[in-house]
């Protein structure tokens, strides 16, 4: 990447923006033309990793770029996966049923960030986890609405390829929206946040609305991207959106990656994405073990990169160690 | 009323064993500003634990207690240096959600890789042994005398647990790393050591609880992250370091997830902790007693930034 970028066009910054985007619509065209041409079990992997690129982005827009870690961002992929499906099962056509969700999650997004953002560090992490956990618990419990146990049967089963469309255009409008937001006012605002709330409050930003702004930016896409893996699904219980895996294997992606970066996410859910699909075919069951390793890593990356960079020992015998340091 | 006294028992008996779990989490919050979410693991793993002793060894509490200990503060340890210990990084956090991400990240995966070991690992997925009991008689309702032991050895450990921090050398350590961390250090102590030690202790007090609860209720797998929940809900309501409100609280939880399980449903009993949490959260969003510890901590950590 970085030989890449010694080219001499490749230093003009607009130059770059412009082979970027259309590097990305050009990878999108050939995205678009995929179910005419490749089987159904790419289209369906390739609808399971646009999801996850999706919830990624999003993790990374509130948590990336403000340092509010939602811990539990399949509140509202599981919100709106049931919202749209109750829709179509009422008798409303598929994008009306898409634009009231959005609608929805983005009101709901606003209802609730007074109070989530009243909390900060690791309360609002362990709130969002709570809100989490209830609805998991209530979505089983609430038999009439979701189904329970035995899920929830999109009327007329679900639409593969309509609803890969719908994640291609959600995916290249979350990373439109990555690559214009550090670039914007709002952008600097909220990496100003991010990296010190009383600093982003003493120089006169209104830290309470630009978080609000990003969060409801971020619920609505979860609404949308919950409701498009319902019409992708066709079925679905309540610990298929409301599970960990959801909320926090998107973040482990991120994380990845590199948390707060435009492309990192990207990198980080293919990473990971990639790894877990060659472990389901070859391993077997054991997500939930992998999604703990994947989130102690994604933790220690810090050290795991000083060890990579500097060598194994030089690291963990260090001369002067910082007598502070946790 | 035979019913109720022994309800009460069984709440009060609960909350002990939650606050014991608790006691941990707040000395761990205390010295190194840290909420362990992988406690929850620690309760079940030291449960599992003791109940590989007591059913393949054939061995009793006297055992299986000091085994447990042994053990989870062993693993305690090795959690704190491998995973969480960041001097050896040599990475500057660029700023506090570098820590906070990491160490929520790093205790979260501890507790999903434990769940699912535990979980894989039980055909049924249930732990339980079968317990019986003699009981005596107070005031004409009889009252199972291991249960009354159990209470009495909880409280013991919750006694000497204060003892130790309020007399002992190691004890003043911890809470002059609790009040003023420079502080400590400026005065020669080790704060890289004591912070481990906690961290070891803390989860060995965790085991001791995941114990007692096995001797009490079943452990499931999938139970790590609502045994977490529980213990920081007792935190955040009992507030830190103060003991005996970590004991009124645990049991004041204990009593309402027994009575709840009694007069509500199964489902409504799962709910409490969760619902007590964001409730707490959103109705205390600086907490009753621990948060705002931190606040001030933040405040100093930024006044050296500016005066360096």
């Amino acid at each position: 990447m970085r030989r890449m970028l010694n080219i001499p066009f490749m230093k003009n910054r607009v130059a770059r923006k412009w082979i970027g985007s259309v590097v990305m619509l050009g990878s999108f065209a050939a995205l678009a033309t995929l179910p005419v041409a490749a089987s159904a079990y790419m289209v369906r992997t390739l609808t399971g990793f646009l999801f996850f690129l999706v919830l990624a982005q999003c993790f990374n827009y509130v948590g990336g770029f403000s340092g509010y870690l939602n811990l539990g961002q399949g509140v509202f992929v599981g919100l709106g996966a049931y919202g749209f499906g109750r829709l179509l099962q009422a008798g409303i056509p598929c994008w009306q049923a898409l634009l009231t969700v959005a609608v929805a999650g983005s009101v709901l997004g606003l209802l609730l960030s007074p109070l989530l953002f009243r909390l900060k560090g690791e309360t609002f992490a362990l709130a969002n986890l709570a809100l989490l956990y209830i609805l998991l618990l209530l979505s089983y419990r609430w038999r009439g609405m979701t189904g329970g146990a035995d899920g929830f049967f999109l009327p007329g089963g679900g639409d593969l390829n309509l609803a890969y469309y719908g994640f291609c255009l959600l995916a290249a409008f979350v990373l439109i929206g990555a690559i214009r937001l550090p670039e914007t006012r709002l952008g600097y605002e909220i990496r100003v946040i991010g990296h010190d709330d009383f600093l982003a409050e003493s120089i006169g930003i209104a830290t309470f609305s630009v978080k609000v702004k990003v969060y409801v930016f971020s619920t609505m896409v979860l609404s949308v991207a919950g409701a498009l893996f319902m019409l992708a699904e066709g079925y679905i219980i309540p610990s298929t959106v409301f599970g960990l895996q959801v909320s926090l294997l998107p973040v482990a992606m991120a994380m990845a990656g590199g948390l707060g970066s435009t492309y990192g996410p990207v990198l980080g859910t293919l990473m990971i994405f990639g790894v877990q699909e060659w472990l389901w075919v070859y391993v077997g069951s054991m997500e939930q073990s992998f999604l703990g390793l994947l989130l102690i890593l994604a933790g220690k990356r810090d050290s795991l990169k000083a060890r990579l960079r500097r060598g194994w020992s030089a690291v963990s015998s260090p001369r002067t160690p910082d007598p502070l340091a946790p | 009323m035979q019913g109720m006294v022994e309800m009460l028992v069984s709440g009060v008996l609960l909350g002990a064993v939650y606050g014991l779990g608790a006691l941990g989490i707040s000395l761990i919050f205390g010295v190194m500003r840290i909420l362990n979410l992988a406690h929850g693991a620690f309760m079940v793993a030291g449960g599992v634990g003791a109940w590989v002793i007591m059913k393949y060894g054939g061995y009793g509490l006297m055992v299986s207690v000091p085994a447990v200990f042994c053990l989870t503060f062993l693993s305690g340890f090795l959690l704190c240096r491998w995973g969480l210990d960041r001097s050896g990084s040599g990475a500057e956090p660029v700023n506090d959600l570098g820590d906070l991400s990491d160490y929520l990240l790093v205790t979260l995966g501890f507790t999903l890789i434990v769940d699912d070991l535990v979980a894989r690992w039980s055909s049924q997925g249930v732990f339980s042994l079968p317990l019986e009991t003699t009981s005596i008689l107070f005031f004409g309702i009889p009252i199972s005398t291991f249960k009354v032991m159990l209470f009495g050895m909880v409280v013991m450990i919750f006694g000497a647990f204060s003892l130790v921090i309020r007399v002992t050398d190691f004890g003043r350590m911890i809470r002059a790393c609790t009040q003023d961390r420079e502080g400590a250090v400026l005065m020669g102590i080790s704060y890289r050591k004591i912070s481990t030690l906690v961290f070891a202790g803390g989860c060995a007090l965790a085991g001791l609880a995941g114990n007692f609860y096995l001797m009490l209720y079943p452990l499931r797998a999938q139970m790590a992250i609502p045994l977490t929940i529980k213990a920081l809900l007792i935190v955040v309501l009992g507030g830190m370091g103060r003991v005996f409100h970590t004991l009124t609280a645990a049991m004041l939880l204990g009593l309402v997830e027994v009575f709840a399980g009694f007069w509500g449903s199964t489902e409504s009993q799962v709910m409490i902790p969760y619902v007590g949490m964001l409730a707490v959260l959103l109705l205390w969003p600086e907490g009753i007693g621990h948060v705002r510890i931190r606040e001030t901590n933040l405040v100093k950590l930024r006044h050296r930034e500016v005066t360096d």
